[in-house]
């Protein structure tokens, strides 16, 4: 249960993640800044807990804003710009932030030894969690509850005038404009939000990894940010939730086994699942008849009993799978993510597809491309250009 | 602030990194020209130069060859990479969804990176230093033999890249292409084509840096990419997006900022003060140097 239980906090701290890129994204801007502001959030409210002996709550609010006041400040020079500019803006500012954590030491004396951030070594003891006697299951229901109420707010900010202003703006800044919306504030305002979100992940991140230092904070994991709504697609939230369960619990934790090919496996799939469904994955499943979203809903919630039932029938389940699998190299948590994809399979083979590759929608696309290529439509079909 | 840190010092500073600065300029051209033709980043183009430089040292190692065709090879199978790029990142994937666009790029950029870390089990190769002792010295002052080298080969294909683009028909296509692609394309060009040969171009001028870098560095790890990535980003920031002489000028200018931060603060505190230098660009001109203020069309 361990495993899954752990899967469970790393899933909910980047959710959290994907959704402070998702708020900006909104706004048709691409943001490498999340990374910068999780470590904000994760420093400033490792230090109040640690050194400052706050409770998580406040020191994960205070986190949150210091994040969002950062993030204000950053976005009036930054967001002059927009597209490339922005994203090469964000990237600069990320990596500012890092190195002003790689270079910033600050200790205070706490019983026998000093704790606090040194520069490149990190900070480490940010023991909040064990030192308060909170379990497995009280941190993953923590994350989960957090991530579900930052969840809930981005899902009402989507459908309220907020998310209507942002679309706007997104959509044609210029036509938002010319209807009266205050580009600046609207932007600056969103990036804010996000700011204040990612510091909320970051203090999670910190407290569950207990040691944070400044290359766990990089352009990578600013990549992973605006991956998730981007893969997941910008229709809703719940496409964020569904690409960072397919990214960091199959692609990053269930192809653990595959070693050093993993990684290659990973940028390739990449690469595959922005040709065949360069909308991201809600928009594929959208397109499903709700014969085959009924499947695809019932194969998941069919696994992830069978999941848990099988880890709650105790360690003789797992140890016997173990036992059987020894020479194979394989575990049970690798089992039962396969596991998950052949009942998906059985249950629904286009489910498998969604998770996977999106076959069938890539197919359709495919044909659409080379009878746009072998036809010559271009001359025929004048295409608008942006 | 400043230590002891002499005018000759310096001075010598401002040189070394006024060189070296220029593969910075080399990749940022090679994203302006990107940028230019189909108005998209490629962030994988830094591990393609990197790419090619490694497959330039594979050869190496199998057969002793002069300095100028490792170079030459690096530029080819750069060339090579950036063309497959264009197919897997840019081809199919429909011009209305930019964001899909810039993560498969993304994607690439780590599939280069796992792919030369699988190859080399991630340990830095020693890549071949050219003129290693020639030193032009000048009393206390001298100027290193590799990085006049890599200076002047850059201006070599610096040149090359502009007789290509104002002198060639395939050149003329390309400039159609970045200027209004309908309009190319109801002139019988292909725009396809031309997409693709400019990764060609830019791939070919990628591999060059790339070499360049593994000579003036005299290593080349996988952990090359990320950085050259941003400071390639930044110098098209900063030049002016799509600018080939804003590239070269913010280039140089990078190299030799990055250089003077060296010799007055430490290492750790480089890059910060390079990504300052692009705040200071963004917020006082936002453009860039050469940067145009983009229409609406």
């Amino acid at each position: 249960m361990q495993f899954w239980y752990g899967l469970a906090q790393l899933v909910g701290v980047h959710t959290i993640l994907g959704l402070s890129a998702y708020v900006i994204l909104q706004t048709g801007q691409v943001s490498m800044a999340q990374a910068g502001f999780l470590a904000i959030g994760a420093y400033v409210s490792g230090m109040l807990t640690t050194m400052g002996g706050w409770h998580i709550v406040p020191a994960l609010l205070v986190g949150g804003v210091t994040a969002a006041v950062v993030a204000t400040i950053v976005g009036f020079p930054a967001l002059r710009v927009k597209g490339l500019m922005f994203v090469v803006a964000t990237i600069a500012f990320g990596e500012a932030v890092r190195l002003f954590w790689f270079n910033f030491t600050y200790q205070v004396k706490q019983g026998a030894d000093m704790v606090g951030p040194v520069g490149g070594e990190g900070f480490k003891q940010i023991r909040y969690f064990p030192a308060n006697g909170w379990t497995d299951l009280d941190r993953a229901l923590f994350i989960l509850g957090l991530m579900a109420i930052v969840m809930a707010g981005v899902w009402w900010l989507d459908r309220s005038r907020v998310g209507v202003v942002l679309r706007a703006v997104g959509e044609d800044d210029l036509a938002a404009q010319s209807v009266g919306v205050n580009l600046t504030a609207v932007k600056v305002g969103a990036f804010a939000i996000s700011g204040f979100i990612a510091g909320i992940g970051g203090s999670l991140y910190s407290h569950y990894t207990t040691h944070i230092e400044h290359l766990n904070f990089g352009i990578v994991l600013a990549t992973f940010a605006i991956a998730y709504p981007i893969v997941g697609g910008l229709h809703n939230v719940f496409g964020t939730l569904a690409a960072v369960i397919f990214i960091q619990g199959f692609l990053v934790e269930g192809l653990r086994f595959l070693g050093d090919w993993r990684n290659l496996l990973f940028g390739a799939l990449i690469v595959v699942a922005m040709n065949v469904s360069p909308r991201g994955f809600v928009s594929v499943y959208r397109d499903l008849s709700t014969y085959w979203r009924r499947r695809v809903y019932s194969g998941a919630i069919f696994t992830v009993v069978l999941i848990i039932v099988g880890e709650a029938a105790g360690g003789e389940v797992v140890a016997f799978v173990d036992g059987l699998l020894g020479r194979s190299g394989l575990q049970f948590n690798h089992m039962a993510w396969i596991a998950f994809l052949v009942v998906m399979a059985v249950w629904s083979w286009r489910g498998l597809a969604i998770l996977i590759v999106m076959i069938p929608a890539g197919l359709q696309r495919l044909s659409g491309v080379l009878r746009d290529s072998l036809g010559g439509s271009a001359a025929r079909r004048p295409r608008r250009t942006a | 602030m400043f230590g002891d840190v002499s005018f000759l010092d310096l001075l010598q500073a401002i040189t070394d990194g006024l060189l070296f600065g220029a593969t910075y300029a080399i990749i940022g051209t090679g994203f302006a020209l990107i940028f230019g033709v189909m108005h998209k980043i490629n962030l994988a183009y830094a591990a393609t130069s990197i790419a090619g430089a490694y497959v330039s040292l594979a050869f190496a190692s199998l057969i002793p060859m002069p300095a100028i065709v490792v170079f030459l090879i690096a530029a080819i199978a750069s060339g090579v990479v950036g063309y497959l790029i264009y197919l897997t990142c840019f081809r199919f994937i429909p011009t209305a969804s930019p964001l899909a666009t810039l993560m498969a790029t993304v994607g690439m950029l780590i599939l280069i990176d796992e792919v030369i870390v699988h190859e080399t089990d991630g340990m830095p190769q020693p890549y071949p230093a050219l003129f290693d002792n020639v030193m032009i010295e000048i009393g206390d002052y001298g100027l290193r033999g590799d990085l006049l080298f890599i200076f002047g080969l850059s201006i070599v294909a610096t040149v090359a890249l502009v007789i290509f683009l104002y002198r060639t028909r395939l050149g003329v296509a390309t400039r159609a292409v970045a200027q209004q692609p309908v309009a190319a394309q109801l002139c019988g060009i292909s725009v396809q084509r031309t997409n693709g040969t400019t990764f060609i171009m830019s791939g070919l001028l990628g591999g060059l840096a790339g070499a360049m870098t593994g000579a003036a560095v005299g290593t080349l790890s996988p952990l090359l990419t990320l950085p050259i990535t941003i400071k390639g980003l930044i110098v098209t920031v900063i030049g002016g997006l799509g600018s080939i002489p804003g590239a070269i000028i913010a280039g140089l200018l990078v190299g030799m900022f990055e250089n003077v931060a060296l010799a007055l603060r430490d290492v750790q505190e480089r890059d910060l003060y390079v990504m300052l230098l692009l705040f200071l660009f963004l917020a006082v001109r936002p453009l860039g140097i050469f940067g145009k203020s983009s229409s609406r069309d």
